[in-house]
């Protein structure tokens, strides 16, 4: 038995055993840290040899599947906010049909695989400071976790929401919000999504919590709902406009990064959450680090096939 | 008068069989190359290509194996304030997608090769670079390197044996792993025959690599069916999460 498979769309031939390994490591990281792992599985596609159009493509691909189930177990239980997660979602496809587009016309330019570099280096340099400060402050914290405060009415912030026209009130988060900034913001992760072949849970999270002030409960269902359906655009317009999407390439990663979830998720209980955020942050950093020395040091070779292999 | 009826038959016989020797072994050369077809399945991972055949006894061979044209333009790279960013188009013109030299031991056959026109520096002559003034003198040094990292260009010295082979010829036999980059398209293998450090008599074989089975269907699928590969990619994730869901209880990732 050949332990090499061939990707149709990558033309690449690659050992079986590294892809599931590394579809298990990001997954392992993904269990653990309870983060999704497409803005690491893009950038270490890239590191072995993937070309970065179809590395970024295939992962969304990827996220279809992973985001899938989690998704319907969350409609189950009743934590999807359909009215906020249709209204992401309208954001998302546009803002995901503008990323497919921006990459074919870079990709004809011979400079999509530098945009989707420089999104990463300055995504993951965000993400990975942000990460390391956040459990720095944490082990150095007495343990005492700071009271967000409650009442923030007058903050600029929230006047500034006030401000936006066509209040809706969105009855399953319990908030009031124009729909202009979940359309906005859904179309910035859309973009994302096409760019960068990441979901964007790593960033809506957080968003919707601090930001929209949603219910933890229902940001997790939300947030699946809108990375399943802007992936499922993304992947349909990434295989129509750029044919980067290797579906046997999404599978791989699929099948190791499933079994690493699983035991990440197990193994999380038994280690120490700060020191492994730590630790997480700075792979992130690492990562961004290289992406960022492939972009400014002269590079060994400086010609390449016109749009990718 | 039957002794020297006798003599007479082997004197003329003697250099009618030496005749018929040297005739022999310094025949016409013979080509073959195996497999003739190289199918690119589920689990290629390059493939390896054996070249046999024959020379007269007094030469020596060498093989290219020279690929199709299947991407002529590049792009240049450029510094742009801090980063490298593609700032050039560069059409490159008959540049075959592979060539591989095959050369006999010896110390010195890369140098014999190169003064009688064959060899990746040689390629210089046959392809045409379109110019800017942007464009650096060394592109095409440029292009070897790059084709030199994929394993697409190469000279492999010592690759080709020697051993007797019938009637006092001298058999050759080589093999070449092609690497898994390898383009499909229509090769050729193409022996060239050294007698005397001149280039002599060349003989072809074609060698087609082809995409076969479950690649072939994608690649044909994921061109000519763009919209329902795309559909078709999603449903296939879709069911896998399924499947990863029910294995692990809903417990799917992202």
């Amino acid at each position: 038995m050949s332990w090499y498979i061939y990707l149709p769309i990558a033309q690449h031939s690659v050992a079986l055993p590294i892809m599931v390994g590394l579809g298990f490591v990001v997954g392992l990281l993904s269990g653990m840290f309870g983060v999704g792992g497409g803005f690491l599985m893009t950038p270490l596609l890239i590191m072995i040899g993937i070309p970065p159009t179809v590395a970024a493509a295939s992962d969304s691909n990827q996220i279809v599947a992973a985001s899938a189930s989690g998704m319907y177990a969350h409609y189950r239980l009743g934590n999807v906010d359909f009215k906020m997660g249709i209204y992401l979602l309208i954001g998302g496809i546009l803002g995901g049909t503008g990323g497919v587009q921006i990459i074919k016309i870079l990709k004809a330019m011979g400079n999509a695989d530098f945009l989707i570099k420089i999104t990463y280096v300055v995504m993951l340099g965000f993400v990975g400071v942000y990460m390391f400060q956040e459990s720095l402050q944490a082990l150095r914290s007495t343990g005492i976790p700071k009271a967000i405060p409650a009442d923030v009415k007058d903050s600029l912030y929230v006047r500034l929401m006030r401000a936006i026209p066509w209040q809706t009130r969105f009855d399953k988060s319990g908030i009031v919000l124009s729909p202009l900034v979940p359309l906005f913001l859904g179309g910035l992760m859309g973009m994302l999504a096409a760019i960068m072949g990441v979901g964007g849970g790593f960033i809506m999270v957080p968003i919707m919590v601090y930001l929209l002030r949603m219910p933890m409960h229902v940001v997790v269902g939300t947030s699946l709902f809108q990375v399943l359906f802007t992936c499922i655009d993304v992947t349909i317009m990434q295989a129509y406009s750029n044919r980067t999407v290797d579906f046997i390439l999404a599978l791989l990663l699929l099948i190791g990064s499933t079994f690493g979830a699983q035991i990440g998720a197990r193994l999380s209980t038994r280690l120490k959450e700060d020191q492994l955020k730590i630790f997480l942050a700075s792979l992130v950093l690492l990562v961004m680090v290289k992406m960022l020395l492939s972009l400014v040091l002269t590079p060994n070779i400086l010609i390449s096939y016109h749009g990718g292999h | 008068m039957r002794r020297f009826a006798l003599v007479i038959v082997v004197c003329c016989a003697v250099p009618s069989f030496a005749a018929t020797g040297f005739a022999q072994a310094n025949a016409p050369a013979a080509l073959m190359v195996s497999p003739a077809v190289l199918d690119v399945g589920m689990f290629f991972s390059g493939g390896e290509v054996a070249i046999t055949g024959e020379v007269p006894v007094s030469s020596d061979v060498v093989v290219e194996i020279i690929g199709p044209e299947v991407n002529s333009l590049f792009d240049l790279k450029g510094r742009i304030g801090p980063f490298w960013l593609t700032r050039e188009k560069v059409d490159l013109d008959n540049a075959p997608a592979l060539y591989i030299l095959l050369l006999p031991s010896g110390p010195d056959w890369e140098q014999k090769a190169a003064a009688l026109n064959l060899g990746i520096d040689n390629l210089k002559q046959q392809i045409g670079i379109s110019r800017s003034v942007n464009t650096p003198d060394d592109i095409f040094h440029m292009f070897l390197k790059l084709k030199r990292s994929e394993k697409l260009y190469d000279e492999l010295p010592g690759t080709i044996l020697y051993s007797t082979g019938e009637n006092g010829r001298r058999r050759f036999s080589a093999t070449c792993r092609l690497p898994s980059s390898t383009a499909v398209g229509n090769y050729t293998v193409k022996a060239t025959i050294i007698t005397d450090g001149k280039r002599g008599a060349e003989l072809t074989r074609d060698l087609t690599v082809q995409e076969v089975g479950f690649v072939e269907m994608v690649n044909r699928m994921a061109s000519k069916s763009r919209l329902a590969y795309g559909i078709a990619a999603v449903l296939i994730a879709l069911f896998s999460g399924a499947v990863m869901g029910l294995l692990f209880k809903g417990s799917g990732g992202h």
